[in-house]
């Protein structure tokens, strides 16, 4: 009997907390097509009206293909520089590794309200503040770590002894790599990267302090929205923004499911060459 | 790990003789695997820990050299106060997360794998959707206009709409949703490696079922209560965005107050003092945790 | 029911009786127990044995009260416990993996159950010393379960369960985890531990040997029933049917049927006499009742014989074993006294293979 009750009070529990999480972000899209502008609730009528003035609106477009840029080269960055850490890192032998370990891992820890401050100020005396390039430098560190981690865990489950075989049979080093161990390791690096994308995406933080009338991301042009004045405009905005995230969501696992799809044809192609 | 030979790297003396030639030799060769974290190690000393560096520097030489910028934080009592606030609210922040977190993972360990991915799904809705997206939200939902005042007064549960917005209430309540997936995550992670046989075990030896939870599975669920509540805590002293957009004058926190100091009066000296305050606290927690549980797996074992 | 105890010696208590009755057990579509009835003497020790998958540990956690039963009725000393949960029923129990508490103490673990009955605070740490005695690990009490070895773990386990002298002790796959000499050892101090403190043992094993070792009664089960119970020499000389002759010891079994007091082996052309009137499609003689003689040699009149090829002679030391292939192609094993010198019994070798009459068993 206490055991029913306690499952029933457990359930009703992740129930209030499922809507807790869930709701606030679902009342964003019809607020986004209300055709009262103080966006009272509840919403009025329907209309596409904030869409378009959206669409009309060059500003925005220009702070979403910033953001986009910056984080579609900070992910590159964070891409090369993370998986080359995390193989010397699984793999290698390198002076003060705790230490190391600790400045590779520190961006995941230091708030971001320091990070900002402290690139700030650094990047104001080198002209940094307000250009793409000093984005992409921050964002790289903070979405660097997720690469790292992603693909030491992937890396740890290779067979080496696969690595040995390739090599064996006359692949060099590169090439065995290229060949045996990336391929191993590829769902791993696509994660990091996707961390660090949307790392980069969405922060804000450090952003603010680096925005400017030069160069605004798009979530500090949201921010600076939400602050000055809200508008149903926003809600729009955010109703695109969770659209991308769960179009995001779908690709990868759409492309997990092609990826699937493609290890069981090459393995039976394998077979094949086998006989 | 012996090293396999990558013909682009210019090897130092082999790795084998190095080890030969004493423990210190040994511990400052790179093999040529280890040779690859030189790019990201260099990467974050010029970009990240040399900015952090003379952050630090400079909370004690700007705008004099000395402490002034320290003396200041701790003799204010404006400033004294956004300290206490700024742990009073990460405290109420953590202890409302654990009371949350922890039916919540406990739950997710009990459901059938359907319902625990359905679970772990929702969990992980805050650590997806853009902060802004969720801040607007809250935004729109807590306001005056907003939809719980709404709600609660077309209901006639109330004349006038109950402020939520820029008070206490309001920064907890966003807060703790973004705290949610850090905490839960650890706690799960450590109460699905619990054999259930132990609780068995307890019950066969005459104690109750909550016995034997309290007893048993709560002491063996700790490690991964203390990593979700050290990191729900050490992320909230250091939150900007959700006191900003929701709190009160009266409920400043520290990284506020940093913003304001850089933003409105150009005090990058006594910014960066608070920076060095919230920082050293930062890693004072984690040095006391790193006492008693695997900081790195923690933060490693993260995503 | 074990409060008053703590004065008792072990031999001043007995254990209890345990009545299974009809106990159904369903997942899904699959039965696990079907209608099981069991009947357990008090202070005796049983041990459920059968593959995995035959319900042995269900039944046993049916009887602990961790599992609920669909039907049926469980009684312990006489008393129906069918409705009352595990930890109301004070029975010991030794988990597979042992199930200690990785967060407590080797005493902190065997006190737990004293602590759980109210055993006054002055005598819990007299008998918990004592109960470490007993399995010989004084000596370790402050140790973690991490610290120590399987065969030590499962020593606390055992001293974890009988420190608060339950009437019956629950064994489920002890030994499972051991290596084989570690294995033997413990199962001769469990039987000591069993006369010392005379009560009711029921211990789940896959092992046959195990059970054959260890059990006062064994009761073989397979997919949900009991389908033989009695003494280890009832399951090895007397099985009842063929499942039970195949699973405990190695049988040689040839099929047939019986005639007028007469098996009639058709595959083999032969014809063996039957001790008494029998009915069944099986005969079954096992390995060392089997008398190998080489040559085609007349029989003792109270034999029966059958004709086969030696395939292969195996030595084991003390022992020879024999695999011989009949005419109808059965191939039968029999196990000898090792000879002095050449006996005729090589690879190759005609032989023929006689027993006496009431050493064969006819099974349905």
């Amino acid at each position: 009997m206490t055991r029913i009750l306690t499952r029933a009070a457990l359930v009703l529990l992740a129930v209030l907390i499922a809507a807790y999480v869930l709701l606030p972000i679902l009342v964003i899209f019809p607020m986004s097509v209300s055709e009262n502008g103080f966006m009272a609730f509840p919403p009025e009528g329907f209309t596409w009206d904030w869409y378009r003035s959206l669409s009309t609106d060059p500003t925005w477009f220009a702070s979403a293909g910033q953001s986009l840029t910056v984080a579609l080269a900070s992910a590159a960055l964070s891409v090369v520089l993370g998986t080359l850490a995390a193989l010397a890192l699984v793999r290698g032998r390198f002076p003060f590794r705790r230490l190391a370990l600790l400045a590779m891992l520190s961006p995941l820890i230091v708030p971001y309200v320091i990070v900002g401050l402290a690139v700030y100020i650094a990047f104001l005396k080198v002209g940094l503040t307000e250009t793409p390039l000093g984005f992409v430098l921050v964002h790289t560190c903070l979405g660097v770590p997720y690469v790292m981690i992603n693909v030491s865990a992937g890396l740890v489950s290779v067979d080496r002894r696969l690595e040995m075989a390739s090599m064996n049979l006359g692949a060099g080093p590169v090439s065995t790599f290229m060949r045996v161990t990336l391929p191993a390791i590829l769902p791993n690096v696509l994660a990091g990267a996707l961390f660090a994308f949307i790392t980069s995406w969405d922060e804000v933080v450090v952003a603010i302090f680096l925005s400017g009338p030069g160069m605004t991301t798009l979530p500090v042009k949201m921010w600076s929205g939400i602050r000055v004045e809200i508008d149903p405009t926003l809600a729009a905005v955010s109703s695109l923004l969770l659209l991308v995230l769960i179009g995001t969501f779908l690709l990868t696992g759409l492309a997990r499911g092609i990826q699937r799809l493609l290890a069981r044809r090459s393995s039976v192609n394998l077979d094949h060459s086998g006989v | 790990m012996t090293a396999t030979l990558t013909p682009t790297e210019a090897a130092p003396s082999g790795p084998t003789e190095g080890r030969r030639d004493g423990a210190l030799r040994g511990r400052l060769t790179f093999d040529r695997w280890g040779l690859l974290a030189l790019p990201l190690l260099v990467f974050l000393l010029v970009v990240f820990i040399a900015p952090l560096a003379f952050l630090i520097a400079s909370s004690v030489t700007d705008p004099t050299l000395g402490l002034d910028n320290y003396r200041k934080i701790f003799t204010e009592s404006v400033y004294l106060r956004v300290l206490v606030n700024t742990f009073t609210v990460a405290l109420t922040v953590t202890a409302v997360t654990l009371a949350l977190a922890y039916p919540y993972a406990y739950l997710m360990t009990i459901a059938t794998p359907r319902w625990r991915a359905l679970l772990t799904l929702i969990i992980l809705v805050p650590f997806w959707t853009s902060i802004l997206v969720r801040s607007f939200a809250l935004v729109l939902l807590l306001r005056d206009t907003g939809v719980l005042n709404s709600i609660a007064m077309s209901a006639g549960a109330i004349d006038e709409p109950v402020p939520l917005l820029r008070t206490m209430t309001g920064v907890v309540f966003g807060m703790v949703q973004i705290a949610l997936p850090f905490a839960v995550l650890p706690m799960y992670a450590t109460m699905r490696t619990i054999d259930r046989r132990l609780l068995d075990a307890a019950q066969g030896m005459g104690d109750r079922p909550s016995g034997a939870f309290w007893r048993v599975f709560v002491p063996l669920s700790m490690p991964g209560v203390a990593a979700g509540l050290i990191l729900t805590f050490i992320q909230a002293l250091g939150y900007y965005i959700t006191p900003a957009l929701l709190g009160g004058p009266k409920n400043t926190m520290i990284g506020e107050l940093i913003v304001q100091q850089v933003s409105t009066v150009l005090q990058f000296g006594f910014a960066a003092a608070l920076a060095v305050i919230l920082l050293g606290t930062t890693f004072v927690l984690l040095a006391i945790t790193s006492k008693f549980m695997n900081l790195e797996r923690m933060l490693m074992g993260r995503s | 029911m074990s409060q008053n105890t703590t004065d008792s010696r072990p031999d001043d208590q007995a254990g209890a009786s345990i009545n299974v009755e009809k106990v159904r057990k369903q997942y899904g579509a699959t039965t696990v127990l079907d209608d099981v009835s069991l009947d357990i003497r008090a202070g005796e020790f049983i041990t459920l044995l059968g593959a995995s998958g035959s319900g042995k540990s269900t039944l046993l956690n049916i009887i602990a009260g961790f599992t609920k039963a669909d039907g049926g009725r469980v009684h312990i000393g006489g008393r129906d416990l069918t409705k009352v949960p595990a930890h109301r029923r004070g029975l010991g129990m030794v988990f597979q993996h042992y199930a200690l508490f990785p967060h407590m103490t080797v005493f902190d673990n065997v006190a737990y159950g004293l602590r759980r009955h109210g055993t006054a605070k002055s005598a819990i740490s007299g008998l918990v010393a004592e109960a470490l005695e007993m399995v010989e690990l004084g000596h370790l009490a402050k140790r973690k379960p991490s610290e120590l070895s399987g065969g030590q773990q499962q020593r606390v386990a055992l001293a974890r369960a009988i420190v608060f002298r339950p009437p019956v002790l629950l064994m489920d796959e002890p030994l499972g985890a051991l290596d084989k000499l570690l294995r033997e050892q413990l199962q001769l101090e469990i039987r000591r531990l069993h006369q010392d403190m005379g009560i009711t043992f029921v211990f789940v094993t896959h092992d046959q040997e195990e059970a054959l070792t260890m059990s006062d009664r064994i009761a073989l089960l397979q997919s949900g029933n009991i389908v033989q119970i009695g003494s280890p020499s009832d399951l090895y000389e007397r099985p009842n049917c063929r499942y039970a002759a195949e699973f405990i010891g190695v049988s040689n079994i040839f099929s047939g049927e019986c005639r007028d007091g007469v098996f009639d082996d058709r595959i083999n052309g032969a014809q063996y006499r039957l001790g008494s009137a029998a009915s069944g499609q099986a005969l079954m003689v096992r390995p060392e009742r089997l008398a190998v003689r080489p040559g085609i040699a007349l029989s003792e009149p109270e034999d029966n014989a059958v004709e086969a090829v030696v395939e292969d002679c195996v030595y084991l030391g003390s022992f020879r074993t024999v695999h011989a292939r009949t005419s109808g192609g059965d191939l039968v094993v029999a196990r000898t006294d090792v000879p002095r010198g050449e006996d005729g019994v090589h690879p190759g070798a005609k032989v023929t293979l006689t027993w006496k009459i009431e050493d064969g068993r006819v099974l349905a």
